[in-house]
Formats: C-alpha cells, sequence, structure tokens
C-alpha cells in the first residue's frame, strides 16, 4: 500500500476553509488546559490512513504562524510521511539520532516558508521501532527538544495496531488528539482506541473529525452552526 | 458498506465460531427432538386385487373393473370396514380416528388396490393393514357381490419408520442455521456504527471535538453548481414574468 503524501493547507492555501480549520483546533487545543499550555502533543487516530499526518503537519504549520517555535517530529518510524509532504531527505531523523548518535542540529530542519517550524524526520526505518521510541535515549532527547523548542507536535502510527509506538509516544507527551476519518472508522475502534490511550495513562485532549463530508440534512437543520460554534468554543 | 461474495466470507471467517456454535445448537436440537421427542410411526401397506367375474373376460369388464378400483378404494374407507377391524383387533379408539391414519391407493391402470397404513408401532400397523384387507375381503360379497379378491401382498412388518427422519430434520437444521448464522452476522455488521458526526464522537466516544477537518474540492464544486442553478432559477421567473406581464393587463 502506497501512503498518500499529507497536503500542506495551511502553507499553501493559507487562506483556505482547511487552513481555518487548523488554525481553530490549534486555538481549541489551547484552550483544553486550565493551567498552561500543552507543550508537547501526539497525533494519533485508532487505525491506519485516517488522515494523522495531514492533521500533524497542518496543525504545527497553525502553531507556527501563532508565533510559537515548533517541532513537528515523525514518530510513526514505520511508515514515515512528513519528509514527503515538506519534500525532505530522510536519510537521518529521529531513528538516527537514537541509533548512531548523530548530531541534533544535523537532523533538526528548519522550514523557510513556516516562520518558527522545524522538522524532525523518522530517519531510516528501523527494525525495532517500538524498542527505540521506548528507550532511555529517546526520553533524554525528548526532554532536551522540550527545552529548546515551545511545542513539539509528534505524528505517530495508529493505536491499533500490533505494536505499541503509538502508546509509548502517548505517555511521553502532554496530551494526545484522536484523529477520527469520518465515515469509515467503526466506533468500537474509536473507542478501544481511546480505552487503550487511557490506559496508558494519556492525556486525551480531544478528536478531530477528519474526511467530513457535509450531509444536506445537517445543513438544513442548521447542525453545521452548532458544531462550529461548539468546535469554536462559542457553545 | 458494500457486500459482495468476497466480503461476505470475510465476514463469515470471522464470526465463524458463532456460526458453528449455531449449527451444533441446530443440528443437536433437531436430532434430540427427532429421535426422543417426536413419537415414530411406522408405514405398512397391503395390495388387494379386485378381478370382477371370471367367466366373463371381455375387455368391456376389464374397463368397467378399473371404474371399480375407485369404488372398492372409498368400501375400504368406510366406518363399517373399519368398525370391523377395531372390533377384531380391539383397538382401543374409533374408526373415524383409525380411518385418519388409513390411506389407499389406487391406480387407474391397474385393478390393485392398496391400503396404506401409519402407526405408531409397526406390529399394529401391519395388523391394522391385514386386518382392512380381511375385513374387506369378508365383507365385499354381502356388498358388491364380488367374490374374486385376491389378496395379492400381505402386509410386512416394516422396520424403519417413516417419520421422523432424524437425517433429513438434521440436514435441513444445519441448512437454515448456517443461513440464519451468515444473516445474523451481517445485520451484525451493518448495526455496527462507523464514525459520522460531531455527535457520535461528542455522545459515544465521550471525546471532546476539537475541530473537523473537510474536504475541499468537492465543496467548492458544489457551491459552483448551487449558483449555476440559482440563476437558471432566475431566469426561469423572469421568463415566467414575462408571459404573465401582458396576461395581467388584459385582466385588468
Amino acid at each position: 500500500m502506497k501512503k498518500k503524501t499529507p497536503k500542506l493547507y495551511c502553507l499553501e492555501q493559507p487562506k483556505s476553509s482547511s487552513g481555518d480549520q487548523f488554525r481553530s483546533i490549534r486555538s481549541n487545543i489551547r484552550y483544553t488546559r486550565v493551567g498552561g499550555e500543552i507543550r508537547s502533543l501526539l497525533v494519533t487516530s485508532s487505525l491506519p490512513d485516517e488522515g494523522k499526518s495531514t492533521v500533524a503537519i497542518n496543525l504545527a504549520i497553525a502553531m507556527a504562524e501563532a508565533g510559537k517555535t515548533v517541532l513537528l517530529i515523525d514518530g510513526d518510524l514505520r511508515t514515515p510521511t512528513v519528509h514527503k509532504a515538506f519534500d525532505l531527505p530522510n536519510w537521518i531523523g529521529l531513528s538516527s539520532i537514537l541509533v548512531d548518535h548523530t548530531r541534533l542540529e544535523d537532523c533538526i530542519i528548519s522550514i523557510e516558508e513556516a516562520d518558527g517550524l522545524s522538522v524532525l524526520t523518522s530517519g531510516p526505518i528501523s527494525p525495532n521501532p517500538a524498542e527505540l521510541l521506548g528507550s532511555e535515549g529517546m526520553k533524554r532527547l525528548f526532554a532536551e527538544l522540550s527545552v529548546r523548542f515551545d511545542t513539539i507536535v509528534i505524528d505517530s502510527s495508529s493505536v491499533l495496531m500490533p505494536f505499541s509506538d503509538a502508546l509509548i509516544l502517548a505517555t511521553m507527551t502532554e496530551g494526545v488528539l484522536l484523529v477520527v476519518k469520518s465515515g469509515k472508522v467503526l466506533l468500537k475502534h474509536t473507542s478501544s482506541a481511546k480505552h487503550l490511550l487511557e490506559q496508558q495513562g494519556a492525556h486525551l485532549l480531544g478528536a478531530v473529525l477528519n474526511y467530513r463530508k457535509k450531509s444536506r440534512r445537517s445543513k438544513i437543520r442548521g447542525e453545521d452552526f452548532a458544531e462550529w460554534a461548539s468546535s469554536s468554543g462559542m457553545v | 458498506m458494500e457486500f459482495e461474495l468476497g466480503s461476505i466470507l470475510k465476514l463469515v471467517k470471522r464470526r465463524l465460531l458463532f456460526i458453528i456454535v449455531l449449527c451444533i445448537a441446530a443440528v443437536g436440537l433437531a436430532g434430540s427432538v427427532s429421535y426422543y421427542v417426536l413419537q415414530p410411526k411406522y408405514e405398512a401397506t397391503a395390495s388387494i386385487l379386485i378381478q370382477g367375474d371370471r367367466q366373463q373376460k371381455a375387455i368391456n369388464d376389464i374397463m368397467a373393473g378399473q371404474k371399480l378400483v375407485t369404488t372398492y378404494g372409498e368400501i375400504i374407507r368406510s366406518s363399517r370396514i373399519a368398525e370391523e377391524v377395531v372390533r377384531k383387533l380391539q383397538l382401543k379408539m374409533t374408526a373415524e380416528e383409525l380411518l385418519k391414519n388409513v390411506k389407499t391407493r389406487t391406480n387407474s391402470e391397474s385393478l390393485v388396490t392398496t391400503v396404506i397404513v401409519t402407526d405408531s408401532k409397526a406390529q399394529r400397523a401391519t395388523d391394522i393393514a391385514n386386518g382392512f384387507g380381511e375385513a374387506f375381503n369378508a365383507n365385499i360379497q354381502s356388498i358388491m357381490g364380488v367374490e374374486n379378491v385376491v389378496f395379492l401382498d400381505r402386509a410386512k412388518v416394516p422396520s424403519d419408520p417413516v417419520s421422523p427422519k432424524p437425517v433429513f430434520n438434521m440436514a435441513v437444521a444445519f441448512g437454515l442455521s448456517l443461513i440464519t448464522g451468515i444473516a445474523i452476522s451481517i445485520l451484525r455488521e451493518l448495526m455496527e456504527k462507523p464514525v459520522r458526526s460531531a455527535k457520535d464522537i461528542q455522545l459515544d466516544l465521550q471525546l471532546p471535538l476539537l475541530g473537523t477537518v473537510g474536504k475541499l474540492k468537492p465543496r467548492k464544486r458544489r457551491n459552483k453548481a448551487k449558483t449555476k442553478s440559482a440563476e437558471g432559477a432566475t431566469s426561469y421567473e423572469e421568463e415566467n414574468a414575462k408571459i404573465i406581464l401582458p396576461g395581467t393587463t388584459e385582466v385588468i
């Protein structure tokens, strides 16, 4: 299965409604926590191909637009896509820092188009991602990066996989964002992903409904407005 | 959700345990009911040949005899004969009850009448069938004045019951339970709800909705289509107005 390259809505079409949607997600995340902002965020989903990378990338761009220094980490060490979206080389990255002790400065790439945004790609695909992510080196690296950047956004693999990559990363970050692909993922999958994350003690911030189609009924009923109002924090 | 053959096979694979348990339960139920609950029924048949008068061997006679066969069949099933059978065999039922289990089969091509008796006991079924034959034999002369009644085949004691047929019942139960199992699996699959709306996330998942991301391009296209149709509607209305206007002036 070839993975689609995520689109940079926020960069390529900054005035589009999609850009606005990510900006509103950004501000909603800001208000999810009472004492201060969420400084590290994991973006995951219950199943693959729900649009995690798209949300993570565009959210990171939207956060950088707000004047923060943001680091986007591709934590999906099995099927990385972040480097494809930004058209970056991926021969060094997260895995090479952890395995070969490559210098951080060589791996972190700042994106010119988005001021304040830096990207740490996955690096070469390693045979044991779960071990890498759960290692002491990863904890140390994460602690160091948290000092350097205002916000860290991690794009991870999906939760309902036989491996625990996403759950390991979820315990490290302050908040977890669950991307839900509308109309494709069953409720039981999403809820079991939620329970798994909660079992690990992850702090679930909320969900982002992706690929949402507007139904005619919801238009007539005005549910759209209600949704927009609730999602933008008015209600 | 589309259901092609492949997806149904996948579904069956996933719910195999459920379907197997359902099938085993249904087959077991059908088997135990047909072996232990239902009373077995045995069928005994006796056939009688009525030849008419032996002296006149004209074809006409045979033709008449063929017509008579039907009559004989009805005579066998008459209560007069049945009562005699009940009396002779000392059965604990009335003639009417007995006749419910007795059938006669006649064939327009032959002169043979067959008596078919079903009963819960093999021996009793045989006795009744033979009893009917004998009683008919004894009475036919006084009724019809015919003497030439030949007991072609005396009823034999049947070894296997005609009903219930446990194997047949179990096979039917297996087929039905298989279909039901697959149908229930498909229904359950259809009942499973995909996450679609903000309401699903907020109410069913108990998660705050941080935002929605929609598709960009389809919405643009839809807007275009809408404006087009809106223009169409206005031009249509304008045309209508032009048509109506002169008419209204005429009325005034």
